[in-house]
């Protein structure tokens, strides 16, 4: 017998089980209890910014929060990310674009806050770089993401990030319209953009993540929601060696577009004293945030006229 | 079904142990074992359920052979030993012949040359989990019954043995005499109990080895291992070393599990590692690291080749641990990468057994330094996927003009102290200093201390595995 026995081997056996146990349990309590992401009990109401990564996040609050808070949503890539649709006027719009994002992992997000009736409207961004690949770039997304909000490293890392961030913005990965914030320097479209967007041998289309768009499309009309294809402003030194390439990715995406179903092109004439601006862009692609404000006040202007002449819905904000 | 899974974790492993030890009291110990065989099966078909066929079919073939070599008799006649031999050599052969089938077909008909520009079409046979383990262990139950060291196990003992889950797929190799009397065995309630705490105590360390260290310093070695960029000499060093650490806690930690798993049973298995890195010769490394391996390759291999060779010389038994360790390299896999590493610890082996011969001597310290810094160089063959990445990494380790740029790791991996230092800390200590979880389990008292360390490492290792979905424990390739 161990002279540093307190015990019998039973009882130590039944104190060692009990106490993980209850370690476990306690800590899904308190995670369950703080609902970081909105989907232990009811999120109307509640305001819920992103912490963590950012795809694991936006997975989870599109499974309560997105559909009990808002009716409308924006689904895109990095080139919509940061732009700030919640003042659009009537609906109450969720950016759901990702940082990277392509459309495999976006339907992968938003057909959780497609799931219920209250959805009205979507705003549809078609970069080339949507359909571009299908891999899921930093965390495979799964179901098992709801397991994880009982505790996991991804959820502390969130909390550390709200900690650190005392409550204020600045910590967080999106705001709690699903708005991000990215840099408004001026910059060089990066690497992976180039090869996207190669203006000699055409844009690259992932054949899987072609057909993960027009599943979205195919649900979207099946479900009824109004959609409005939009494609993206891009500035103009770039599109005119791009042109013809944009107006064949356009015309390939706009095939599934339905007899309701509305078109925002920045790439039309109209729009071409934005894409002149310099100062809209950061890298030609993606928009500053003075860029995305105007960008979403033209769109709104658009929305606006299509909801008076009862051409889109109307819903309550 | 992995160690490292909610459904082992919280279905399989409560099921079996409850039901194992309740059966055993209430019906006894054989109507156990036959509960034991059935939910051995159920693990080892989870994921593929037509390999149990495989697995039967094997267990059947050594069976059948093992019993027609029968009991090892003095006054056995010359043509009884001769067919006893024939017997013997039968089942080796057929072994091999699985183990061919489906490891090496592709590998020698992919070294054929094409013929007037024709190529062997390649059988697409997938790789059953465990073949190199189970096929082994039959391969040592048929030469030790040949030798009389065991006699020929009923049907029934066989199937258990070969098939107990805790070794099924992974190891560590174990030999049928100190297997099966446990199954047979009714030891004290209390005894039981006490080897049932330590397994538990012994599955905690190596849950926590495999889901916080291995893969942690695994995300560091996929980066590195996964491209052939041109890394600083730093990189590449933090690459190799975070592989050797990775599979150290992988594939300890999975013995531990093993281990621990089977104790809880109140089954004793051999243990596997006995703190290889502070190996100060290459032949203390192979008698610490996969020992159940080293003594399958030393009293399977090495030694029957020694005897063939009639005379035991320095010479002779310099080839036989070249030969030895070339095929046990080859053992892990259909690849050159295996081989070389099995040659370069031939030769080590080899140079190992000159320099004790010549009763050459070096300190502790240095000969500590060069067998680590040789076990990390020769991991490197063994993780890279093609022999020209290997080398590719191996020149990146020797200083070069970019020293000590991080700018690839940079690139690959955000450099927390979360994912760098942590696991990095934690690995060193753990590997250099501190005693082997086993020898800890061993020693440990019945008191509140361990009840909160081995709850801790149990609840920590649980919130690891519900952050990202089980990694593969690495010798489940193999």
């Amino acid at each position: 017998m161990h002279s540093d026995n307190h015990m019998t081997p039973r009882a130590w056996f039944a104190k060692t089980i009990g106490l993980t146990i209850l370690l476990v349990v306690a800590v899904a309590s308190l995670n369950v209890g703080i609902d970081l992401y909105g989907i232990f009990r009811n999120s109307q109401g509640r305001h819920l910014a992103g912490y963590g990564d950012d795809r694991v996040a936006k997975y989870l609050l599109s499974e309560r929060y997105v559909p009990s808070n808002f009716n409308a949503l924006v689904i895109g890539s990095s080139v919509s990310a940061n732009w700030d649709t919640s003042g659009i006027d009537g609906y109450r719009m969720y950016n759901e674009s990702l940082d990277g994002g392509n459309i495999v992992e976006e339907k992968t997000i938003s057909d959780r806050a497609l799931v219920g009736p209250r959805i009205k409207l979507v705003l549809l961004v078609v970069h080339p770089f949507l359909t571009s690949s299908h891999n899921f770039e930093t965390v495979h997304i799964t179901s098992r993401e709801n397991l994880g909000a009982l505790g996991s490293q991804n959820l502390l890392d969130a909390y550390k990030d709200k900690l650190r961030g005392h409550g204020h913005s600045k910590t967080q990965t999106f705001d709690e319209s699903g708005v991000f914030v990215l840099g408004d320097t001026h910059r060089e479209m990066n690497a992976v953009l180039r090869k996207v967007m190669d203006p000699v041998n055409g844009f690259k289309i992932d054949p899987i993540a072609f057909q993960a768009e027009r599943d979205v499309v195919a649900e979207l009309h099946a479900a009824k929601i109004a959609v409005v294809f939009v494609i993206p402003p891009i500035s103009q030194k770039l599109l005119v060696s791009r042109s013809t390439q944009f107006a064949t990715y356009s015309e390939l995406i706009l095939r599934d577009k339905a007899d309701g179903d509305k078109v925002i092109d920045f790439t039309a004439p109209e729009f071409a004293e934005f894409r002149n601006n310099d100062e809209n862009f950061s890298d030609g692609v993606h928009l500053t945030k003075a860029g995305a404000v105007t960008a979403v006040a033209l769109m709104n202007r658009q929305l606006d006229r299509w909801i008076q002449m009862g051409q889109l819905p109307a819903a309550e904000r | 079904m992995k160690f490292n899974s909610f459904a082992f974790l919280a279905i399989f492993l409560p099921v079996v142990a409850g039901g194992y030890a309740i059966l055993r009291h209430i019906m006894g110990a054989r109507v156990a074992q036959g509960f034991l065989l059935v939910l051995s099966l159920s693990f080892y078909g989870y994921t593929k359920p037509v390999y149990v066929l495989l697995l039967l079919g094997s267990i059947l073939f050594n069976w059948m052979i093992a019993a027609s070599i029968g009991v090892a008799k003095r006054d056995a006649s010359s043509s009884q030993m001769a067919s006893r031999k024939l017997k013997l050599q039968l089942g080796i052969i057929g072994n091999v012949l699985l183990l061919c089938s489906f490891k090496y077909v592709n590998f020698f008909l992919d070294h054929i040359p094409s013929i007037h520009g024709m190529k062997l079409a390649l059988p697409d046979w997938s790789f059953p989990i465990g073949i190199s383990f189970f096929t082994l262990t039959q391969v040592m139950y048929l030469v030790d019954t040949y030798q009389g060291l065991n006699a020929p196990n009923s049907l029934f003992d066989h199937a258990t043995l070969v098939s107990f889950f805790p070794y099924v797929t992974s190891g560590p190799l174990v030999r049928s005499r100190a297997i099966v009397p446990q199954f047979k065995n009714l030891t004290a309630s209390t005894d039981r109990m006490d080897l049932a705490c330590r397994g538990l105590m012994l599955f905690a360390f190596g849950l926590a080895k495999k889901v916080v260290l291995a893969d942690s310093f695994a995300r560091v070695a996929d980066a590195g291992f996964g491209s052939a960029q041109h890394f600083s000499t730093l990189e590449a060093w933090i690459f190799s070393l975070s592989y050797t650490f990775q599979i150290y806690f992988d594939f300890s930690g999975y013995s531990d599990m093993a281990v621990g798993t089977a104790w809880m049973l109140g089954i004793d298995i051999p243990k596997n590692f006995n703190a290889p890195y502070i190996s100060k010769s290459i032949s203390e490394f192979w008698q610490r690291w996969h020992i159940s391996l080293s003594n399958f390759i030393t009293n399977y291999l090495f030694t029957p080749m020694l005897r063939a060779m009639g005379k035991a010389t320095l010479t002779t038994s310099v080839i036989a641990v070249l030969l030895a360790m070339s095929i046990a390299g080859l053992w892990h896999g259909p690849a050159w990468t295996f081989v070389i590493f099995g040659v370069l610890h031939g030769l080590a082996l080899a140079a190992n057994q000159i320099s004790k011969k010549k009763k050459l001597k070096m300190p502790d310290w240095l000969g500590w330094v060069l067998t680590f810094a040789f076990v990390n160089m020769t991991f490197v063959f063994f993780r890279s996927p093609t022999v020209p990445l290997a080398l590719h990494m191996l020149h990146a380790m020797v200083p070069h003009a970019g020293l000590l740029g991080t700018k690839e790791l940079k690139g690959v991996l955000p450099m927390t102290p979360v994912l760098i230092i942590r696991p990095v800390v934690i690995g060193i200590v753990l590997a250099f200093f501190f005693k082997t979880s086993q020898a800890v389990a061993e020693e440990s008292a019945w008191n509140y201390r361990t009840v909160a360390v081995t709850a801790v490492l149990l609840g920590l290792s649980i919130f690891y595995m519900n952050s990202s979905p089980a990694k593969e424990f690495v010798y489940f390739a193999f």
